[in-house]
């Protein structure tokens, strides 16, 4: 079946290359041979058009406002019934060109190595037949760098050790040298928060006999702190090199966090422990990967105990998985502290998966399905699910489909802790009831199962809004954005977020709020990824925030300042 | 010197507990021969139940170093100081070892540094910009490769990058981040041609027979290294038609994966296909793939039989999927010895590669034995029953009356007929035993491997292969036949490809034992010795 290897020179199989050439090639006729099949292959361009439109321009450094040479100009767009992908580069005057493009709606963007790659903002143009656009200009920001160095408790650079930067964006890491330095590059402008790890095992401490004592250190962020609070922001400029920035490890003592699985099944192996790093002062809109430096994979001992080593001081949420034959299990979750001294005693226990049954109550006025117009479009009623989101990253999910009269089975539904959400396309979720308890917000906890109680969830579609207008006092709104969040950052209130764009006229308006407090701020469009990811973007707005509370029908009216730059 | 060692060497036999073994040694610098002081020295020890307990001590201002009290049992010795990469005594593996029994003192422990070199240069493309890429040594992972042979580093937007490496000869590989497959075909009108590039070894070659050794020594600091990308071909394309789409609600989707070697898969993309069956991959490296196309409607789930296709530099076109229903199996199973309470299920898990994502459904088996499996995309299969008691395996697999492998179960041809009789027997034999060092005394709590495997046919790493820790193994529900059983030190037969080759050789070299139906053998093992296994299989 299988052919032998293919060629790895594309000219010698070119079937445009008689055999006997190919054989007898000499050497420096290679590359000609090259260019030639190259060009058979490269995508030729629809024949001139009269009616084509014409795309041209600069491309150009934000920050030294030179153009850029040799970038790479790409026109994607839908035209004439296709996807479609036009690009160019750029002449050392930076100028591109593109010529024969259909009438059609298409997105610009330029890249270059050494620029933020940005495909957030793309620059959208219509094109009309015979449309000449000659004077489009594209931006590029230059990336910068942050280096510095890492040392000990006693002044000494360390080695190996793995160096990230972080914003609301991700991040980007680089490992130190002999001489204990880092240069972490390729970052847009922003501000970072640098965490220095050092690299090591999870390991008990050494045992010495020469009277040497470990020195034992967790990772740090710059300057010299252990908590992620404590971080100092290192400001990052286009084209800036941001360096001389000394990382001090802290030095902590070795702690063991020792304990033991219950439940599980005689004989059972491989069963795995999670360590997941909580980081409360985090933003959670539903995004599972939450937790910070999470670690997981130590084996529990066949006698159900285990012992996991060198966490960094913090709190943890302790789990444990097994996947059998025919079952999962997944123990009832442990939050721990750790600090100076050893944690004994945590009893992980298993819970098997149990289905839980529920009912949902509509509230009197709850709207009807959209008419034929909305219909979706498959044609099919939008289905009506409760859908289980599991929050301690090792209890995954469960989805149960509701039947006409309200009730829902969730099946095999593992021990933890849960968002519960409302998926019609329409309604939110007001309350809920797990038996006779009420619970307060969106947050379902099964750590311990439901114990054959049934989950009660009430629906509303009545909203509220908010709207206003932005005072730019001159200042250009353009590529900012309003964003919507609950005021309650603690995880019962985290549930909703919601983002307007500004008019031209510098009004904005936010529909279907979900009754509760909010507060309220414009941001550049550059930041909301961050906002969105729970990065700490959304306090850098502190100063300009406004707090509101909506209630059911409520038009609220709430004009927004711009953060002075 | 040997005052202050047999000084050592009393005070430790004034303080040990019995039942330790004691080392002590010195730490040198290979390159100069000087002892270093300052060193971190690492004797990492493993319990019987897996845990690991590291042992330290640091070197003295004579290089010396000592660690008492150490439990009987296999250590892994290294160096850390900065600066310095830790070299084994004698290229044998890619840590050093040491074995204690108890009570036994060493005192001649040789721990070898050198310095770090450091290579960096940067990355260019033709025109002689930068470029990010992934900068690595080309080495073997083997057991001749320690730690500093391997070194990696991304080049950044000045297309620079910085090796830390131990003093070597060394290839470099330059990958720039790879293309993105199925993308849409980009239209040039101003006369430049996209350019690709792909792996390329310094200075500027695309195969290791052309490239240049790089040489660095010992605490040398290399600069200039250069690396200028070469071009390669620019992606080609494979389109084709997906014939019998089913009429109604649905959508067929074609999925195209690259082959690597023999069994292989590489990356996976897919597209959907246009309502009249058209489809097309654009924009691919020249290779070996295979595709596939699925329809799964309301009614009906519909899939091709796999194709392959070299494309080597022109686009391909024409490739023709022909979709037809999934096979059914009709299956049966029998408890050999009559029938068990448990209620079982049977699996059937796609080879090599489950790429419909949903292939392993298990179908339970009634009281009857009876089970049903519908809607099989073509190909080869392994099924599985469970739970399984304790001793039980699959004693017999038949496929439309044909005995076969439950490993290799080919329905790529199944039709809504084909029948499937599983015998299970409850009675598979065992065989347990403790392992023993060369000189026959229990090995106790060291790792090590054991290995069960069927005679005369190709050792299955995966199930064949156990790592015990305790110094006792145990095989359990064996099928009756002839095997080959034997137990190694893993660190002996070094990693990855050369380590599965050495265990299919001292595989074939080792003992061949009978084992038949519900044997319940016990039969301690020697560890065997690679280089007495290799003169057994020279001769």
């Amino acid at each position: 079946m299988r052919k032998p290897p293919s060629n790895p020179l594309p000219w010698r199989t070119h079937s445009c290359v008689p055999r006997r050439d190919r054989l007898f090639a000499p050497a420096h006729l290679a590359p000609v041979l090259l260019l030639a099949a190259a060009a058979l292959f490269a995508q030729t361009a629809p024949p001139a058009d009269d009616n084509s439109a014409t795309v041209a321009g600069v491309v150009v450094n934000t920050v030294t406002g030179e153009p850029v040479p040799r970038a790479h100009v790409m026109l994607n767009g839908y035209a004439a019934g296709k996807q479609r992908s036009y690009g160019a580069m750029t002449t050392a005057e930076g100028k591109f060109s593109i010529t024969g493009l259909p009438a059609g709606n298409y997105n610009a963007m330029a890249e270059r190595v050494g620029f933020v790659v940005d495909h957030r903002m793309p620059n959208s143009l219509a094109l009309n037949s015979a449309d000449h656009k000659d004077e489009v200009t594209l931006k590029l920001t230059p990336n910068g760098a942050i280096a510095g160095t890492v040392v000990d408790a006693d002044g000494e650079p360390v080695e190996h050790c793995d160096v990230m930067a972080e914003s609301g964006r991700g991040s980007q890491g680089s490992t130190t040298d002999a001489q204990g330095r880092f240069r972490i590059a390729g970052l847009a402008p922003g501000k970072y928060r640098i965490q220095a790890t050092p690299q090591e095992g999870r390991l008990p401490p050494e045992i010495r006999t020469d009277g040497t004592v470990e020195a034992h250190y967790s990772p740090t962020y710059y300057p010299n702190s252990l908590d992620r609070a404590g971080a100092a922001k290192v400001s990052v400029q286009g084209g800036v090199e941001a360096a001389g920035n000394e990382i001090r490890l802290v030095r902590t003592p070795i702690v063991c966090v020792n304990g033991r699985v219950t439940g599980v099944p005689p004989g059972a192996e491989n069963v795995q422990l999670v360590a997941n790093e909580k980081r409360d002062n985090v933003r959670d809109f539903g995004f599972v990967g939450r937790f910070g430096g999470g670690w997981s994979g130590a084996r529990v001992k066949k006698d159900g105990t285990f012992a996991i080593w060198r966490l960094a001081p913090g709190p943890y949420r302790i789990g444990a998985h097994w996947n059998g034959p025919a079952a999962q299990m997944v123990a009832a979750p442990v939050d721990v502290v750790v600090g100076d001294s050893n944690i004994d005693g945590v009893e992980l226990r298993m819970v098997p998966a149990a289905s839980l049954s529920g009912q949902v109550e509509f509230e009197s006025d709850y709207a009807k399905p959209p008419a034929a117009e909305g219909k979706p479009m498959d044609g099919r009623q939008a289905p009506q699910q409760v859908v289980l989101q599991g929050l301690d990253g090792i209890n995954g999910g469960a989805v149960a489909q509701v039947e006409a009269n309200g009730a829902f089975t969730l099946e095999k539904v593992l021990p933890g802790r849960y968002r519960v959400n409302w998926n019609d396309g329409r309604g939110y979720i007001t309350s809920m009831r797990l038996g006779q308890s009420e619970i307060a917000g969106p947050i379902l906890d099964l750590s311990n199962g439901a114990a054959g109680a049934t989950l009660t969830v009430v629906v509303s579609t009545q909203y509220g809004s908010v709207s206003g207008s932005v005072e730019a006092n001159g200042a250009s709104t353009a590529g900012m954005i309003v964003a919507l969040l609950p005021a309650d950052q603690s995880s019962a209130g985290r549930s909703w977020w919601q983002t307007s764009g500004v008019a031209s006229d510098g009004s904005y308006s936010i529909n279907s709020v979900i009754p509760g407090s909010y507060r309220l701020a414009v941001i550049a469009q550059e930041d909301l990824n961050g906002v969105m990811q729970g990065g700490d973007e959304w306090d850098d707005y502190a100063p300009v925030m406004e707090t509101v509370a909506i209630a059911v029908g409520d038009q609220v009216t709430q004009n927004l300042k711009l953060l002075a730059r | 010197m040997m005052m202050h060692r047999a000084a050592l060497l009393l005070a430790c036999c004034a303080c040990a507990v019995a039942q330790t073994a004691a080392v002590e040694g010195v730490v040198v610098n290979r390159t100069t021969g000087l002892p270093m002081a300052g060193v971190h020295v690492v004797f990492l020890g493993s319990s019987a139940s897996g845990d690991q307990q590291p042992y330290g001590a640091i070197s003295d201002r004579k290089g010396h170093f000592s660690i008492v009290s150490l439990p009987a049992g296999t250590y892994t010795a290294s160096g850390e100081a900065r600066g310095f990469f830790c070299v084994p005594p004698d290229s044998k593996g890619p840590v050093r070892l040491v074995l204690l029994k108890a009570g036994q003192q060493i005192a001649d422990i040789r721990i070898e540094m050198v310095p770090e070199a450091t290579i960096s240069g940067r990355v260019f493309d033709d025109n002689g910009d930068p470029v990010q890429a992934n900068v690595h040594t080309d080495v073997e992972f083997n057991r001749n490769l320690y730690a500093g042979r391997w070194g990696f580093d991304n080049s950044d937007e000045r297309g620079e990058f910085h090796l830390t490496l131990a003093p070597g000869k060394y290839y470099l590989v330059a990958e720039p981040s790879g293309r993105v497959m199925n993308a849409v075909p980009e239209v040039r009108t101003d006369g430049t041609v996209a350019a690709t590039y792909g792996k390329t070894y310094y200075p500027g070659a695309t195969s290791k027979p052309k490239a240049v050794l790089v040489e660095a020594t010992a605490g040398a600091e290399l600069t200039g290294i250069d690396i200028h990308l070469a071009r390669t071909a620019l992606g080609g394309s494979i389109g084709g038609t997906v014939n019998g789409v089913a009429e109604g609600d649905g959508y067929t989707m074609v999925v195209l994966q690259q082959v690597e070697g023999t069994e292989g898969i590489g990356s996976t993309t897919s597209t959907s296909a246009a309502p009249e069956g058209h489809f097309l991959f654009a924009n691919l490296a020249p290779g070996a793939y295979r595709l596939l196309a699925l329809h799964r409607g309301d009614k009906a789930k519909l899939f091709s039989q796999p194709v392959d296709v070299d494309l080597e530099g022109s686009d391909v076109s024409g490739v023709n999927l022909a979709l037809a229903p999934g096979g059914d199996v009709n299956g049966k199973l029998e408890l050999a010895g009559g029938a068990g309470t448990e209620k079982l299920s049977v699996s059937l898990m796609l080879k090599p590669y489950d790429y419909f994502g949903d292939a392993a459904t298990p179908a339970e088996v009634d009281a009857a034995g009876a089970f049903h499996i519908s809607g099989i995309a073509p190909g080869h299969y392994r099924a599985r029953v469970t739970p399984l008691a304790e001793n039980a395996y699959l004693k017999s697999v038949r496929l439309d009356d044909a005995e076969t492998s439950e490993d290799d179960l080919d329905l790529s041809r199944a039709t809504p007929r084909t029948s499937l009789k599983i015998v299970v027997s409850r009675n598979g034999a065992q065989i347990t035993g403790k392992l023993l060092d060369q000189d026959g005394e229990p090995l106790g709590a060291t790792p090590a491997m054991v290995v069960l495997a069927a005679d005369g046919k190709d050792v299955d790493l995966q199930r064949s292969l156990k790592v015990v820790d305790d110094g006792t193994y145990r095989f359990q529900a064996i099928r009756p036949g002839k095997y080959r059983l034997l137990a190694f030190d893993a660190a002996q037969v070094g990693w990855g490809d050369e380590f599965a080759e050495s265990v299919r050789k001292l595989t074939a070299a080792a003992e061949l034992i009978e084992i038949k139906e519900g044997d319940r053998k016990v039969q301690d093992l020697k560890l065997t010795v690679k280089e007495d296994a290799d003169a057994k299989a020279a001769q």
